[in-house]
């Protein structure tokens, strides 16, 4: 046990300093939708409640310590989660941090009044010295901890998981000394164990912080590649209508000569068969297939081209009408974006009988099934299990971002999407979205 | 795959090209030595033809489009007026698309000139079709003794207590046995186990609503929450291996 000589810090400065670390992360992520006059009231409430509770455990068997701060993390976890009416994986994920902050200014704080006035430290003067320094650390926290708040926090069960772990990790280290002094990282001198409290404590915030900075890293990396998918794809729109036009304008010059050399035509024989040729030529630009869906027709007419364009044959079977109950932007979102993948993938391959895609919209019972299958370009691009495919390419980002945009559009419509290679080496995604009960009250929910 | 059938396969070749048809039966030939399968082969020069005695004998239909006289569309939706299970595929030139293979529930459909790679991933996709699509039945042990039930009448398998409720079309059969015993001979024809009570069969899921698959004959059978994920994969996989 701790030498008598040190006493620890008093129950009612570990009060103050969570209280004080609960107050910076309730003004760190305050967020313009809380209620003001509800975050006063809770933290007002909260600071007699929490150094009552400290007394109260204060004068418990040592034994039981770490049930006490079990309690007061929760009593924690209840102020913050009252304070901000967030979701509670927000709660938890700030509850944590709060606490880890708590606890490094507790013992900064500890730490540096027995250095000043020692023999006086833990009197009732000597709380000024608490809120001195306590105010002072926990504010440069706040300007710190703000910045990176400034978005909603949404942290990931992972996330909240990770950064419990370090938490608990941290809290265990950094007292070990004071619960037994026969291990291997516990101190033997009295001040020294204050100073390794500190310093674990910080290691563990400054972990902490870390681990928010790669969170937001993170975030900023797929917000960019969501931005540069929809670059991608205002860029393929801009190419198809520029190859529109741009065949619309030769398709204009040579209709002229050829109607000028049917008008010049004196042989009525010779004017039929120019007749036929002029017919003949504007033949491919008939609406690729009618599949009962005038969407669908468009997305695939506008795909065929490019299909064309790439040497890869497309066969389609679709049964269009078994998708009217699907909004125009989510079909191009599902189909057009997933022949855009599978063209994009099938146009590298070198062989040209294996450049193909067959897509099938096929309705049974209560449920439309869309298929789309092509081979699959050299290297492997499935993650295990179906997942998320992996492609190798730079822009995986923009290929996941694809197939994710496919899922989500699916799933507004209760939809299942699956994907993943075949034993044949190609590449099957399939779509299944229940078809609506037709009943005029849309939601009985 | 073990629901491919060893049985023979018919098929109906109708081209009224000769050297078309000449590749084609190459390509047959090929496929019945790689894939170790009894084909029998009948050929036709065009679609009247085919449909001048036509009897529903075939399981596979290969029929080029573009044909004098009948084409093969044509052909397709009178032959489908006679026999709905047919697998049908289309052969088609290169720029004729314009046709609508959903109409006659084509499996799909060849581009010509096509290499043996294309021919042997459409009829191996074919031939899993009739595969999964064979009438097998099961044995089931209920209280008079052995009974064999079609799988397409099996809806649901429900357990309660020691005992398991076979819920039919149109019957219900008692049996002793645990849904933990039924399920590995059961998963390979399309069930699948939704919840800790019950096993349902896909093919008699007619939509999943919130937490529930409501099935053929109406009931609701609540799907477990962890197994929901697994349910809609294993439910997409069939609905896709048992189309058209």
């Amino acid at each position: 046990m701790i030498e008598e000589a040190l006493p620890d810090i008093p129950r009612l400065w570990t009060a103050l300093s969570e209280w004080g670390a609960c107050l910076l992360y309730v003004l760190a992520t305050w967020r313009p939708q809380d209620s003001r006059r509800r975050g006063v009231v809770v933290m007002a409430a909260a600071l007699p409640l929490l150094c009552g509770y400290q007394e109260v455990i204060g004068r418990l068997p040592i034994s039981l310590w770490l049930f006490g701060m079990l309690g007061a993390v929760a009593a924690m976890w209840v102020i913050l989660h009252l304070a901000l009416s967030g979701s509670l994986r927000r709660s938890t994920y700030l509850v944590v941090r709060a606490f880890v902050a708590a606890e490094l200014v507790a013992s900064l704080e500890w730490q540096l009044e027995l250095f000043l006035i020692g023999d006086h430290a833990g009197t009732p003067p000597a709380s000024l010295s608490v809120i001195v320094v306590d105010g002072v650390v926990l504010g440069g926290v706040y300007l710190l901890e703000r910045s990176r708040f400034r978005s909603d926090v949404v942290p990931t069960v992972a996330t909240v998981a990770g950064a419990a772990a370090i938490a608990a990790i941290t809290f265990a280290m950094s007292n070990l000394s004071f619960l037994s002094t026969a291990t291997p990282f516990s101190g033997r001198l009295g001040a020294e164990v204050f100073y390794i409290r500190t310093l674990v404590d910080l290691c563990g915030f400054i972990i902490l912080y870390a681990q928010r900075e790669v969170d937001l890293q993170n975030r900023a990396t797929f917000e960019l590649a969501t931005s540069e998918a929809l670059l991608h794809s205002q860029y393929e729109q801009y190419l198809t209508s520029k190859r529109a036009i741009d065949i619309v304008n030769r398709k204009y010059h040579d209709l002229r000569h050829m109607i000028a050399s049917v008008r010049a035509e004196p042989d009525p024989a010779v004017r039929l068969e120019r007749l036929s040729d002029l017919e003949e030529s504007v033949r491919p630009y008939e609406v690729f297939l009618r599949t009962g869906n005038p969407v669908l027709d468009v997305i695939l007419t506008d795909r065929e081209q490019a299909c064309l364009d790439s040497e890869v044959s497309m066969t389609v079977i679709a049964d269009g009408a078994a998708l009217g109950f699907v909004a125009a932007a989510d079909l191009a979102t599902m189909v057009g974006t997933a022949l855009d993948n599978a063209l994009e993938s099938v146009a590298r391959i070198d062989d040209q009988a294996d450049r193909w895609i067959r897509f099938d919209v096929r309705a049974r019972r209560g449920f439309v099934l869309m298929e789309l299958e092509n081979p699959v370009a050299a290297a492997p691009v499935v993650a295990a299990a179906g997942d998320t495919p992996l492609t190798p390419k730079k822009d995986a980002a923009i290929h996941s971002f694809g197939l994710s945009a496919v899922r989500a559009a699916a799933e507004a419509y209760g939809g299942q999407v699956t994907a993943g290679e075949s034993p044949q080496r190609t590449f099957i995604l399939r779509v299944l979205l229940p078809i609506p009960a037709q009943t005029p009250g849309r939601d009985r929910r | 795959m073990s629901t491919i059938p060893s049985s023979m396969i018919r098929i109906g070749v109708v081209e009224d090209d000769a050297r078309h048809r000449r590749v084609l039966s190459d390509y047959l030939g090929r496929f019945a030595r790689e894939h170790a399968v009894k084909l029998e082969v009948s050929t036709f020069d065009d679609g009247d033809d085919l449909l001048a005695d036509f009897r529903p004998i075939y399981d596979v239909l290969l029929l080029d489009i573009r044909m004098e006289g009948t084409d093969g569309l044509a052909t397709a939706r009178a032959v489908r007026k006679v026999d709905p299970e047919v697998v049908i595929i289309f052969i088609t030139a290169a720029h004729q698309y314009a046709i609508n293979g959903y109409e006659v529930s084509a499996l799909g459909y060849l581009v010509k000139p096509f290499p043996y790679a294309s021919f042997d991933h459409e009829l191996s996709r074919a031939r899993n079709l009739l595969g999964r699509r064979d009438g097998t039945g099961i044995v089931l042990k209920d209280g008079s003794g052995l009974r064999r039930v079609p799988v397409r009448d099996i809806v649901y398998l429900e357990s309660s207590g020691h005992r398991l409720d076979v819920h039919l079309v149109d019957d219900e059969l008692t049996l002793s046995g645990s849904l933990k015993q039924m399920e590995p001979q059961l998963a390979p024809h399309g069930f699948f186990r939704s919840n800790s009570c019950y096993i349902v069969n896909l093919r008699h899921v007619v939509a999943v609503r919130d937490q529930d698959s409501v099935m053929s004959t109406g009931q609701a059978l609540r799907i477990s929450r962890p197994r929901k994920k697994e349910f809609m994969r294993a439910l997409t996989e069939h609905v896709s291996g048992t189309l058209p």
